[in-house]
């Protein structure tokens, strides 16, 4: 059931004027916005990118979320999916399934020319996949609760960012620290402790997802 | 059949519905009415599950369950109607007839307009898109909000045959509308007065 939920979402977006690569092109001008805001030496300096790669990636995610959301309710299909019989947390975990791909596709996007010139090991590779799928996890629990929180107030476009970025502060950190020792090979500084709060964000987002997805939705 | 019992539902201090009683059986057609803003699309919603209420019960003793089509447009509007029909019954767990589809479109004279995204047309259109839905999907009760707007002579003839046509196979249709209801077919009417609720 919840492999049919998740082809649905992807072919709304297939369908959708919001797609994967209106995210891709958004998370590419935050990009271009990042080279001509350093110095050039700057961004070869991997701190400075794995700061900013993630900073990208939350303000993609925001995107969206939102547009997610809002094929839903311009055309107000919202009514038609939720009164349905299907269990609630299946859309709940379908869409944060479908978005942390996509999300993955928009990671590989802004990595590919790392990936082409950096001659990167497989392992690191998949270390880089791994990291993007918990992040997204995080990133994606909280921001669907947030904007469903903020959903019903008329300045939920500033609302939804304005609660969502103090949150997710700790996600940013925690995930450029581990892109920074996957990159760099330096795994000394607390890697496993960022990996540990992490994993604690993905799964502290979902069981709250689990506990008051449909109470937001039926608000 | 479908039980209500003292049903009540306020946004803050304003009570919308109050003490609502009533029931309906399968086969059965019933018209919500009132004036604007006397609480029929909030007694749908509540009824559909989508709105929490303060105090009473909602009873659907059916085996296929409910669908709600509320007034707003309902659709995916970047996609054509059969393509809407197969997403909307993945949420419903269902499967769609692809003969009974055809003859739905026959039956609301909208085949001309399959291969169109919905957002292209206009608002009678999408009221007859939507019935499609509804015709194509199993449910025991339909809570539809306003069927009747928008619609041309020929289309509020269409929708009267479609409902009876609902009937006469044991389903039930709870609508709501505004317009001058003596004209259209129900069983059972529910008058919703602004904040008494039931009349």
């Amino acid at each position: 059931m919840i492999l049919k939920l998740m082809k649905n979402e992807f072919f709304l977006e297939k369908k959708s004027s919001f797609n994967l690569l209106y995210i891709s092109f958004f998370a590419i001008s935050c990009l271009m916005f990042l080279l001509f805001s350093f110095p050039l030496a700057k961004i070869y300096d991997s701190t400075v990118f794995a700061g900013f790669f993630w900073i990208i990636i939350s303000l993609s995610t925001i995107k969206l979320i939102e547009n997610s959301f809002a094929r839903e309710k311009d055309y107000n299909i919202y009514d038609l999916i939720y009164s349905s019989k299907i269990d609630l947390n299946m859309i709940y975990f379908a869409k944060i399934f479908s978005l942390s791909l996509i999300m993955l596709g928009v990671q590989f996007i802004i990595f590919f020319g790392y990936l082409i010139f950096s001659n990167l090991s497989f392992t690191i590779i998949l270390n880089l996949i791994l990291l993007s799928l918990v992040a997204n996890f995080g990133l994606l629990s909280f921001g669907i609760l947030i904007f469903l929180l903020t959903n019903t107030n008329t300045s939920k476009s500033f609302l939804f960012p304005v609660i969502f970025f103090p949150l997710i502060i700790p996600i940013l950190i925690n995930a450029s620290n581990i892109l920074f020792g996957i990159i760099v090979g330096d795994m000394s500084t607390l890697y496993i402790e960022s990996w540990l709060i992490l994993l604690t964000f993905a799964l502290t987002g979902i069981l709250l997802g689990i506990n008051l997805f449909e109470r937001l939705i039926k608000q | 059949m479908l039980q209500v019992k003292n049903l009540s539902k306020s946004f803050s201090s304003t009570p919308i519905l109050n003490n609502i009683n009533f029931s309906l059986g399968l086969g059965e057609i019933c018209a919500v009415v009132g004036n604007n803003g006397s609480g029929k699309t909030t007694f749908l919603r509540c009824l559909s599950g989508l709105m929490n209420f303060e105090s009473g019960s909602i009873n659907f003793n059916s085996t296929k369950g409910h669908l709600f089509i509320s007034d707003k447009l309902n659709i995916f509007g970047d996609l054509t109607i059969e393509e809407n029909l197969k997403v909307i019954s993945t949420y419903h767990n269902q499967n769609y007839d692809k003969r009974v589809f055809n003859d739905s479109l026959l039956e609301l004279n909208i085949r001309q307009f399959k291969e169109m995204p919905l957002k292209l047309l206009s608002r009678g259109n999408i009221q007859r898109n939507k019935l499609c839905l509804a015709m194509n999907l199993n449910w025991d009760y339909l809570l539809i909000d306003e069927p009747f707007s928008n619609l041309d002579t020929d289309g509020i003839k269409i929708f009267k045959d479609i409902f009876n046509n609902f009937k006469s196979k044991n389903r039930s249709i709870i609508y709501s509308t505004h317009q001058n209801y003596q004209e259209l077919n129900y069983d059972k009417i529910i008058s919703i007065e602004n904040f008494k609720g039931i009349k």
